[in-house]
């Protein structure tokens, strides 16, 4: 059971972010910074000595949110306004918004109003894949590191973005070293583990979560595999900021052996390549992730439909959020082009609490018909 | 109730011929051998386009014809039997069907050869235009659009005004031809008295009683949005303006006996205009001034630098402003217009010009003290609206107002 233990840690780790932030807070005496962790630069913000981490919207309820936000928003940022309002958020020094999406703009125009600081950085993340728009990127990152020196009082040097670069890109490595196993017949982890495991990475420091990573590594090989019955299946999407959404998927006769998702294989998939300029590096990495958001089609084909191949995949689930617009749109195109590909695929849109009766048969059905 | 005469503007009710002769103005376009483009309303480029010979056409234009021309809902159902959720923006449901082959309005847009969309209101631009790219396998250019935290910079129009400069060079590529710098000042000229003339036949919605109404502004504002950079749009709102001067010199207004005056924000519910006339009717509400329609008036440009002028138009724009910049137009437009209340239309499937009327409905009241009322509907999907709700609602607010 010890290595149930080590893959159990992960979960922990993510479930007790919050009093583990704060605490790491007091006991360094440093800043912590909520961010969209996959298309913040996070690297910035490590060198200045601060912590990244990545913000999450599961609510009990909406009953504040609602006073400000219509049902009709994206119900992450709703979420994540009534965690605010909820207090649930005080131990936050900063939020660092990537321009996104609408409902993101239209949360940071109210919280700007309710907030009534300025802890609230909105940095401009490109909606197309030109040269000009990467310079342009590059600038933005630039700007941002100035912010964040003035914010952290700490110059940051090319030293200290190297070594934030490394430290991150060893993560990225190991995380793809877990993820790698997964392309065997009986995988050693499930989707929920390797969830919990990349949702832990974005909430600790990364030198800790390397650590942790090289432990479980160093154990993975020796556990009981995951029967090879299950169908291998793929999620596609968004944040998943509870693991419930997927345990729901693994409970329903589905194994999840890959994924595209923001909190998943695209927050670690590429890495930060080290050249004499570190800001654009670190810039050409983030512009360059297939993503909703700027990306055409194409990009979020290619990197979908590689991932179905070398992870043996036989049907792919994306995991939706109600009013997720980008998602929703780029489902349109990644669906119909998994069916051209005759990869099943199904929309699982969900909301919550959690309607997991009928997620459940949902998937079941799917998955029935892939067998 | 009724008895009350509308004076509908005589330029209002040209919008019909113009509106047909445009989307023939792309087949004759095609005819001469000269190029088509689907460009986004707040457009990035329509000057650039025009001056370069090629039609653009508008994509959500079309979808509020469809609406108003009543053949939106099939449009609709073959969008959404493609996968295309009922969640996402209504226009482009509308206009996806006819790119899918549905029947649809003047026998659909006449195809581009290429599409040109940007950010500066919604990612659903985005998202949308490269759906139809996608289908019509037609090349996609998208200026990227900074959104503004407090002051637009000169480092955001530098970037802005590169893209544009980059977007005539790729166009180049496809119509064969030199973007004329000193045609483009022109049409930049052009598009810059347009909104000159447009902001002056606004101002004159200050008077009481009030010359031009919602109905009659919604029809007129096509000419800016379909024709920035043409000597017909400076010619119809030249016409427009004598008309709501003439107007306002022989004390007629939009209805007679006016009593309470209105601000609207968000886009009409084209599928049910004749809730305007509720307002009018029966309580002789008049909406003096609507965010949407103004906004295609608001900037100046300076021919002299016309890819930064373009650019600056672009980020100026009400959806890409902060919310304090926001909140100050709003104040300023109720004082210099002297309106009773804001109407709030929110459509359901239109997060960026519906998700922060909660907010700024708490907002106007908590700090300004000024009523609004919100009604939730959809601006091209029928499903969503409820005539009866919607005059429930409305009756409660003018109440409020006053009414008896």
């Amino acid at each position: 059971m010890h290595e149930n233990f080590e893959i159990g840690k992960f979960q922990e780790l993510f479930e007790n972010r919050d009093a583990a932030a704060a605490e790491w807070k007091t006991k360094s005496g440093r800043k912590v910074v909520g961010c969209i962790s996959t298309y913040v630069p996070e690297e910035i913000v490590y060198a200045a000595q601060l912590l990244p981490v990545e913000i999450t919207g599961k609510p009990r309820t909406y009953a504040k949110a609602d006073a400000y936000l219509p049902s009709f928003s994206c119900s992450f940022m709703r979420g994540f306004l009534e965690r605010l309002l909820e207090k649930e958020y005080d131990y936050l020094d900063l939020l660092v918004l990537p321009s996104l999406c609408d409902s993101i703009w239209g949360f940071y125009s109210i919280w700007q109003e309710l907030s009534s600081d300025e802890r609230t950085y909105l940095l401009h993340y490109p909606s197309q894949r030109s040269k000009e728009a990467l310079n342009y990127f590059s600038e933005v990152v630039e700007r941002f590191k100035t912010f964040i020196e003035a914010f952290s009082s700490k110059d940051i040097s090319e030293k200290d973005l190297e070594a934030a670069i490394e430290v991150y890109n060893k993560n990225r490595r190991l995380l793809k070293s877990l993820y790698e196993l997964r392309k065997k017949e009986s995988p050693p982890i499930s989707g929920v583990e390797a969830l919990e495991v990349v949702l832990s990475s974005m909430t600790v420091p990364k030198h800790l979560h390397n650590q942790l990573l090289e432990g479980l590594l160093s154990e993975i090989e020796r556990r009981d595999e995951y029967p090879k019955s299950n169908a291998r299946l793929l999620v596609s999407g968004h944040i998943i900021d509870d693991p419930d959404v997927l345990r729901v998927i693994e409970d329903s006769g589905g194994l999840i052996v890959a994924d595209d998702l923001d909190t998943g294989s695209r927050y670690f998939w590429s890495l930060t390549e080290s050249t004499a300029k570190p800001v654009e590096s670190i810039s050409r990495r983030y512009f360059e992730l297939p993503s909703p958001y700027g990306s055409p089609f194409e990009d979020r084909i290619t990197y979908l439909t590689a991932m179905v191949k070398a992870f043996k995949v036989e049907g792919v689930v994306f995991p939706t959020r109600k009013f997720c617009d980008p998602y929703l749109f780029d489902y349109v195109a990644l669906g119909h082009a998994l069916k051209e590909e005759g990869v099943p695929s199904l929309l699982l849109e969900y909301e919550y609490p959690l309607a997991k009766g009928s997620l459940k048969t949902r998937v079941e059905a799917f998955v029935e018909m892939l067998r | 109730m009724s008895g009350s005469t509308r004076r509908t503007l005589s330029c209002a009710r040209e919008v019909t011929d113009l509106v047909v002769a445009h989307y023939m103005s792309a087949v004759q376009a095609h005819s001469e051998g000269r190029q088509v483009a689907w460009s986004t309303a707040v457009a990035p480029s329509a000057e650039i386009l025009y001056t370069m010979g090629i039609q653009p056409l508008f994509p959500e234009n079309y979808a509020c014809v469809s609406t108003v021309m009543k053949a939106a809902h099939d449009m609709i159902n073959v969008s959404e039997a493609h996968d295309i959720s009922r969640d996402l923006c209504s226009y482009t449901r509308c206009v996806m069907g006819s790119v899918l082959g549905c029947e649809s309005p003047l026998g659909g847009m006449e195809t581009p050869d290429v599409l040109v969309s940007t950010k500066n209101v919604c990612i659903t631009y985005l998202k949308w235009w490269q759906l139809m790219a996608n289908a019509l396998k037609r090349p996609l250019y998208v200026i990227d659009c900074p959104r503004i935290t407090e002051e637009i910079e000169d480092y955001q129009i530098k970037y802005v005004a590169e893209q544009l400069r980059n977007l005539g060079v790729e166009l180049e590529k496809i119509t064969g031809k030199n973007l004329d710098e000193a045609k483009l000042k022109e049409a930049v000229q052009l598009s810059d008295k347009a909104a000159e003339l447009w902001r002056k036949a606004y101002e004159y919605r200050r008077t009481k009683p009030c010359p031009m109404g919602v109905t009659d502004s919604s029809a007129a504002m096509f000419p800016i949005v379909a024709s920035s950079g043409t000597t017909e749009a400076v010619q119809y709102y030249e016409r427009l303006l004598s008309e709501v001067s003439g107007r306002v010199k022989a004390g007629v207004g939009v209805i007679e006996d006016e009593r309470f005056r209105l601000l609207l924000s968000g886009i009409p519910f084209w599928h049910h205009l004749k809730l305007f006339n509720y307002l009018e009717d029966k309580y002789k509400a008049v909406f003096v001034h609507e965010l949407y329609t103004a906004t295609w008036g608001i900037t100046s440009l300076d021919p002299a630098k016309p890819f930064e002028s373009l650019a600056f138009k672009m980020l100026f724009n009400p959806t890409n402003m902060p919310q304090t910049w926001l909140e100050e137009w709003v104040v300023k437009i109720v004082k210099d217009f002297d309106v009773d209340g804001m109407v709030l239309l929110s459509s359901r499937s239109c997060k960026a010009t519906s998700i922060l009327n909660v907010a700024v409905q708490k907002f106007l009241r908590e700090k300004h003290g000024i009523p609004s009322v919100i009604l939730e509907a959809d601006h091209t999907d029928e499903r969503a609206y409820s005539d009866a709700q919607a005059k429930a609602k409305l009756d409660i607010f003018m109440e409020i107002l006053g009414a008896k």
